[in-house]
């Protein structure tokens, strides 16, 4: 008896062990990570293009230039989430690493399967074409000023801002481009103020709220009483950022980043002020409270002359401050991360074409800066580039393993556009999705042309006009790859009074 | 108490007919035509339309084979006016495909306007039976999908 209950509670034993006491979970559909085509595989392409996270139906469109040819023979590399998962394209294995082209002129079917689940993805690849810009809205005001545009990074939509004439009392406007034309961007009527303001800038934060910071006239339309303000447009209402009379008057457009009770305002100073010199960068920031002037960024010489103070909306979804300090004619990009800025590159010292470098080659008149997906900077500026003449170069700025400063004069300067005879504020640059850099200006005829690094020859395109007698032009891209171009019409244009807001678009 | 009995059978009788439910299968397979390319095509054109098949049930243990057929009009020829970019005439339904697409690549070439010029597409067999073709039902919606090349 005793034997054979011992020998039960053995049987029992083993037969517990032996059961699986984890039985093994539902299979969870593999996914791609990461889908796109590299330019350690590609000779034609500059960048890579990736796409992250893709949906069941991938659509990638190569930089502008290239034949349809291309898409005939080439590479794609697939990151997958599962290490065990298999890859096939069109009914072929697909191993990582091996480099083998494949014909994506059609549809390209990708079966990813682990086990017994299987993933569908389709991937449709195209040439872009060269954009066609068409005009899509004017403004009805009459405006003294330059416009300034910016982009909702949330909803895509550009807005554009100004100020009005003396007759209009210099009142500033804004306006949205939603629903095929311009409507106000702030109420019912595009003056969000009803008083004087000039030297202003407006900026998207990167939660999607909308500041305009500009030399505010509010209490006294002498210089001495100018100061800087910062208002929140909302959609029903123009909102102070706190009071206008602690922060000396901009000399340039300000920028603003951050949001809400974490806010930065970046100008040149108006006068000297707090320890800051005239000219010299105010970097001020609210609390929620007051404004703190006087802030600093680490690696910057506070003395030097902040003449443009840019908000630059990378196409990597960040936001820097792009100065050109004028004193000593080089330039500075730094990056918005929080609690304050750090820096990408300073003072950089544009080179020619040969390499060398003298003092006073850069132009005050107009310059840019644009950053693309990876974070790679590019400065449009004015430069001598080949000769005394200032001319238009785009700087692609890189770095070396050990951290120092690399210039690409991407594509040769543009040895037509001469600022001098082109002038100021006649000259913008972005970067479109793929890396490609667009630059638009206005000819000394007043018309206004675009031009972009054609992706087969490296070289900059041959210049397209987009409009006549339309000038001060400024070029963004959303986030959904439209191209918006925002200038104002220029004395002799034919059909639109001079002085009007216009808008073009290329999808 | 006749006229009672009679009335309670005439119940039962009716109640009987209704009990005639049509059986159908579990699952089915069948054209998706809102997220298909357009079913009208001009003669002009040359352009490569996917006509997506939906697999419409639960997550499957094996897959299901359907085959399809492509019958032209008498207005249409294969390799002048179009090319079945899908090859073999099978669909693989493999566990955790939902939609699988029959692609179609059109050419440019004049029709004649008198002849037929349409292009029918339609499952025709299932590996699997217990998917139904088409929408459940007699009238087997979406079970074929026809396309048009009209004249300019």
């Amino acid at each position: 008896m005793k034997k054979a209950l011992l020998f039960l509670a053995a049987a029992a034993v083993l037969a517990f062990a032996s059961c699986d006491k984890t039985p093994e979970g539902p299979v969870v559909a593999p996914k791609i990570l990461e889908f796109g085509f590299l330019a350690e595989d590609h000779g034609f392409l500059e960048n890579d293009i990736v796409v992250s996270n893709p949906d069941e139906l991938i659509q990638i469109t190569l930089p502008i230039g290239l034949s349809s040819e291309v898409c005939k023979a080439l590479v794609p590399n697939i990151v997958v989430d599962t290490v065990a998962a298999v890859v096939t394209i069109n009914g072929e294995a697909y191993v990582s690493g091996q480099a083998a082209a494949y014909d994506f002129s059609e549809d390209v079917d990708i079966l990813v399967s682990l086990k017994t689940v299987n993933t569908l993805y389709t991937v449709k690849v195209k040439a872009a074409s060269a954009p066609a810009f068409a005009m899509v809205a004017e403004a009805p005001d009459s405006t003294s000023a330059s416009p300034v545009m910016a982009i909702s990074p949330v909803t895509g939509v550009p807005y554009v801002a100004s100020y009005l004439t003396s007759e209009g009392g210099y009142y500033p406007i804004a306006y949205k481009f939603e629903g095929g034309s311009f409507t106000p961007a702030v109420g019912s009527k595009a003056n969000f103020l009803s008083h004087r303001v000039n030297q202003m800038g407006i900026s998207f934060t990167e939660s999607g709220n909308l500041y305009a910071a500009f030399r505010d006239y509010k209490k006294g339309t002498t210089p001495a009483l100018a100061r800087t303000s910062i208002v929140r447009l909302d959609e029903d209402e123009a909102r102070y950022v706190g009071d206008t009379a602690s922060i000396v008057y901009p000399r340039s457009n300000p920028a603003v980043f951050g949001d809400v009770n974490n806010l930065f305002v970046a100008y040149s100073c108006g006068a000297a002020d707090n320890g800051v010199a005239a000219r010299a960068l105010e970097l001020a920031k609210w609390g929620g409270a007051m404004w703190e002037v006087a802030q600093s960024i680490n690696g910057r010489t506070a003395s030097d002359y902040a003449y443009y103070t840019k908000t630059v909306y990378g196409k990597d979804g960040k936001s820097y401050l792009f100065i050109y300090n004028q004193n000593v004619h080089t330039y500075s990009l730094y990056k918005y991360v929080g609690e304050g800025f750090e820096t990408v590159f300073e003072g950089l010292k544009p080179t020619k074409a040969d390499g060398t470098y003298t003092d006073k080659m850069t132009n005050l008149r107009d310059c840019e800066c644009a950053v693309a997906a990876d974070g790679t900077p590019y400065v449009l500026a004015g430069c001598q580039f080949v000769d005394d003449k200032y001319i238009a170069g785009v700087i692609k700025v890189t770095k070396t393993a050990d951290g120092a400063i690399q210039q690409t004069l991407v594509g040769g300067a543009l040895t037509d556009r001469d600022i001098d005879k082109d002038y100021t504020d006649n000259w913008s640059l972005d970067i479109d999705a793929n890396g490609t850099p667009f630059f638009v200006f206005t000819d000394a005829d007043d018309n206004l042309s675009v031009t972009w690094i054609d992706a087969s020859t490296k070289a900059w395109a041959a210049p397209v006009q987009i409009a006549a007698k339309v000038e001060n032009p400024t070029i963004a891209f959303a986030k959904d790859g439209t191209a918006y171009v925002v200038g104002v019409t220029a004395k002799g244009n034919t059909t639109i009074p001079q002085g009007r807001i216009v808008l073009f678009m290329a999808k | 108490m006749n006229r009672r009995i009679i009335l309670i059978i005439a119940a039962m009788l009716s109640l009987a007919s209704c009990s005639k439910f049509v059986e159908f299968k579990d699952f089915f397979i069948a054209f998706s035509p809102g997220t298909s390319d357009p079913t009208s095509i001009s003669e002009a054109g040359t352009i490569t339309c996917a006509y997506y098949v939906h697999y419409a049930g639960t997550l499957p243990d094996e897959a299901s084979v359907v085959t399809f057929s492509v019958t032209p009009g008498d207005g249409l020829k294969e390799g002048v006016d179009y090319e079945i970019v899908t090859k073999g005439g099978k669909l693989n339904f493999l566990p955790g495909i939902y939609n699988l697409p029959i692609r179609i690549r059109f050419l440019p070439h004049e029709l004649d306007p008198s002849k037929d010029n349409s292009l029918v597409l339609r499952l025709e067999e299932c590996s699997n039976d217990r998917l139904t073709l088409g929408y459940p039902g007699p009238a087997e919606n979406n079970r074929e999908i026809k396309i048009i090349k009209y004249k300019e």
